[in-house]
């Protein structure tokens, strides 16, 4: 063998790979070749190298974010039937079917109207705690409407909710089911999942005008119309409420969670904890220092899993309020195998009333 | 690698009970698992945070074609070719989206410091050592990144997973010689790459 023969095969050599006769040569060969040698010893010195890197260790969560995402998916195959169920009963009473998108229109339109109000007073009113004026009913969910005056542009008239016009029929499950992702994701997905919704952005909403993917930075602002509106103003009651969150569990538990930037230029950062505890501020600590120097809104999504991670989670009202005081706008995502808790500076929910109903 | 042997016998009774829908089944395979696939996303995209989506991404889409899975492999081989191509595609995907943004080369590897500086360095290195260990990584971690993704993927599985030929082959469906060759190719690539390391050493 010459030196060029040898030195294709020596990769195969350091690694045993080769017949043995072969072997044999080559070993004979470089005896007598001190490049070869050289040539051999450098190459051993890469596959050390290379071999000396570090393997990472997988997050506690990455388990729980699959279970959570296949756990969802055989859920999702069971869903058919249910549409079945409310098909027939359409059927039987057509009047209902009809009567829907009337309803749905004026439904929207009154929503638009009232969010357009509603926003415009509270950019100038900034970050007014929405929770005392809330219904009896102490459901730790907010729903879109409340969040609206956190977005940082607020003045800039945005009207995520309304955007899309009713979708009373059985396939707006499957849709409603994806929207939330979409705040969180990138442009690509947004692009690619909604390619009517622009269209009924600017029939529905002509006050939508001035800024590209609006919706994306209103925190739980479903895209979804009057589906999604009504499974928001539902958020209070029980069964609906849980139906809305586990979807955003579902997305979220997905590709959303990540430290990125949306439209409105918030940054959102997902903060992994198997246990909702004194790590977890610390972490919501560090992360609002870490990102301090760049002077813009926060959103962080916390995820964990049984509502027993939930036990000794401490962040209180006045720890909320000094957050959003240093930050534009302050939100915690709860996540938990049973729903999803939304924290910001307008709602702050107890310990114990996270433990209470999740 | 160390004991596949036992792990592919477990491996084949989770799949069955898999089959017949047991998530317990399938959670004990996720957990088996998730340090290798986990390693080889993040090693051939170089981002911690790409590679654990990608690593989700892997799973849920093995437990939705889990029939798909004939036994002929092992499962801990069809495994790994699903991560290496969804790597492949999420490699596609950033590329094409860094030619929009223009972003700079070393970006996404910056995320990585944390995980990879965690449990480098022996206590009794200097201050030094360490500075030059970190630096030694971050050339190692660039040259592998500079490497076609078909050879980035021979040096991630033999290199870094220690699988053998045979099973390189399997994964990314190639016949033996012709890993061996990409191997080789990588390999003396990085050695040039490297080169510098070398010198100031010896």
């Amino acid at each position: 063998m010459n030196c060029r023969e040898v030195r294709q095969e020596l990769s195969a050599y350091i690694d045993g790979a080769i017949p043995e006769a072969m072997s044999a040569e080559i070993s004979e060969h470089l005896k007598g070749c001190s490049e070869c040698r050289a040539a051999l010893e450098e190459l051993r010195l890469t596959v050390s190298e290379i071999k000396s890197l570090d393997a990472v260790e997988p997050p506690d969560l990455l388990v729980v974010r699959v279970m959570a995402r296949v756990t969802e998916e055989q859920r999702q195959r069971q869903k058919p039937e249910q549409r079945q169920h409310k098909g027939l009963f359409q059927r039987l009473f057509p009047q209902v079917r009809f009567a829907i998108p009337l309803t749905a229109v004026a439904t929207v339109l009154v929503a638009a109207v009232t969010l357009y109000l509603f926003r415009d007073i509270h950019t100038q009113v900034k970050l007014v705690p929405q929770l005392p004026t809330r219904p009896a009913e102490e459901r730790p969910v907010v729903p879109p409407q409340p969040l609206a005056p956190l977005q940082p542009k607020g003045k800039e008239v945005q009207m995520p909710e309304p955007a899309r016009p009713a979708e009373p029929l059985p396939g707006a499950e499957r849709q409603f089911a994806e929207s939330p992702a979409q705040q969180f994701t990138e442009e690509k997905r947004e692009a690619a999942t909604r390619p009517e919704s622009a269209d009924n952005a600017s029939a529905n909403a002509p006050i939508s005008v001035g800024r590209p993917q609006e919706g994306r930075g209103a925190l739980p602002a479903p895209a979804g119309g009057l589906h999604s509106l009504r499974k928001a103003s539902a958020g209070y009651d029980g069964g609906a409420a849980k139906e809305r969150l586990d979807f955003y569990y579902s997305d979220g538990s997905g590709k959303s969670y990540r430290s990125t930037e949306t439209a409105e230029n918030e940054r959102i950062v997902l903060i992994e904890t198997p246990a909702l505890n004194e790590t977890l501020f610390e972490r919501q600590k560090a992360v609002i220092d870490s990102v301090a120097a760049e002077a813009r809104p926060i959103r962080m999504v916390v995820a964990c899993r049984k509502k027993e991670y939930l036990e000794g989670f401490h962040t209180s009202k006045e720890t909320a309020a000094q957050l959003s005081s240093d930050r534009a706008g302050f939100r915690v995502r709860l996540i938990t195998g049973k729903g999803i808790v939304l924290i910001d500076s307008t709602n702050v929910l107890s310990r114990d009333k996270i433990l209470a109903n999740y | 690698m160390k004991d596949a042997k036992a792990v592919n016998d477990d491996d084949i009774n989770d799949v069955q009970l898999c089959r017949k829908g047991d998530l317990a089944a399938f959670e004990r395979l996720v957990l088996r698992h998730q340090k290798r696939i986990l390693n080889i996303a993040f090693r051939m995209i170089g981002s911690y945070e790409d590679g654990l989506e990608v690593t989700q991404d892997s799973f849920v889409s093995a437990y939705r074609n889990i029939n798909g899975f004939d036994g002929r492999s092992k499962f801990s081989t069809w495994i790994c070719a699903i991560v290496m191509n969804a790597a492949r595609n999420r490699i596609e995907q950033n590329r094409s989206r860094n030619r929009h943004e223009g972003a700079s080369y070393d970006d996404p590897i910056e995320g990585n410091d944390g995980p990879i500086a965690r449990d480098c360095a022996s206590p009794e290195s200097s201050a030094l050592e360490k500075l030059e260990q970190k630096e030694r990584r971050a050339l190692v971690r660039r040259c592998i990144k500079q490497l076609e993704d078909d050879y980035r993927a021979v040096v991630v599985l033999r290199d870094i997973q220690g699988f053998s030929y045979g099973e390189i082959g399997s994964v990314l469906k190639l016949a033996e010689g012709t890993v061996k060759s990409r191997l080789s190719r990588a390999r003396d690539s990085l050695r040039s790459c490297l080169r510098k390391l070398f010198g100031g050493k010896r």
